[in-house]
């Protein structure tokens, strides 16, 4: 009964968006949240690397 | 002397997970007011101190500054050093305490959480970034009553610096 109720979802919310502006918002944040982490253990290295 | 210090090194694994806690609540507020466009406003007849907290940041970034300073002078010019840690405790202080003020102020015209949908990120943000200012100005306060050595209060300038530096991107953010 699940397969046959079942329809298809746009489960990310990039491609399902409701307004440009909220299209936007998910890419700014989505590389926000992906590439703060990565800067700032780079930054620790960078600086390690300096201080030896 | 080691690169980083024990204290030094654990300060930085919490402030890159402190890192991630504002950068969910930023992307969070974001998305919400690119959700909410128009709607995603002040309550009515309030408008937010803009320059009173803009000054108030000026003595946030003082307050760093100084701790900067005393951290330097700390081991070889102690009395200058505890002159400096004393003006960033008082440069923490005022900041704190005038963002208290703010936050009556606001609730006496009747801003709370539950107002609008501004108004709670607005309380979610500064408050979360006011509740670790608090807890670090405490903490400054404990160690310069201690006379702390000097690796601890490195470790304790790092955690300041986070806290002083995602200040004025949250203050661009929720401000303006």
């Amino acid at each position: 009964m699940s397969i046959g109720l079942a329809t298809p979802v746009l489960a990310c919310s990039v491609c399902g968006y409701a307004s440009e502006e909220s299209r936007t918002a998910f890419i700014l944040t989505t590389a926000l949240l992906s590439f703060a982490p990565l800067t700032f253990i780079g930054a620790i290295a960078w600086y390690l690397k300096k201080k030896s | 002397m080691p690169l980083l210090t024990n204290a030094e090194l654990g300060t930085l694994i919490f402030v890159g997970s402190e890192l991630m806690f504002f950068a969910a609540l930023i992307s969070a507020f974001l998305i919400i007011k690119a959700g909410r466009g128009e709607a995603f406003v002040l309550p009515a007849h309030i408008t937010l101190p803009v320059l009173a907290t803009g000054l108030n940041t000026g003595v946030l970034l003082l307050s760093g500054y100084f701790l900067h300073l005393a951290t330097i002078r700390w081991n070889k010019h102690r009395r200058t050093g505890e002159c400096f840690f004393l003006a960033a405790i008082v440069g923490g202080l005022i900041f704190v305490t005038a963002q208290g003020y703010e936050w009556v102020r606001l609730i006496s015209y009747g801003m709370t959480m539950t107002s609008s949908i501004f108004a709670a990120c607005f309380f979610l943000l500064v408050g979360a970034h006011a509740l670790h200012a608090a807890v670090t100005v405490l903490l400054m306060i404990f160690f310069y009553l201690r006379r702390e050595r000097l690796t601890n209060l490195r470790a304790l300038r790092l955690f300041w610096f986070f806290v002083v530096g995602v200040w004025p991107l949250l203050y661009g953010l929720v401000y303006f």
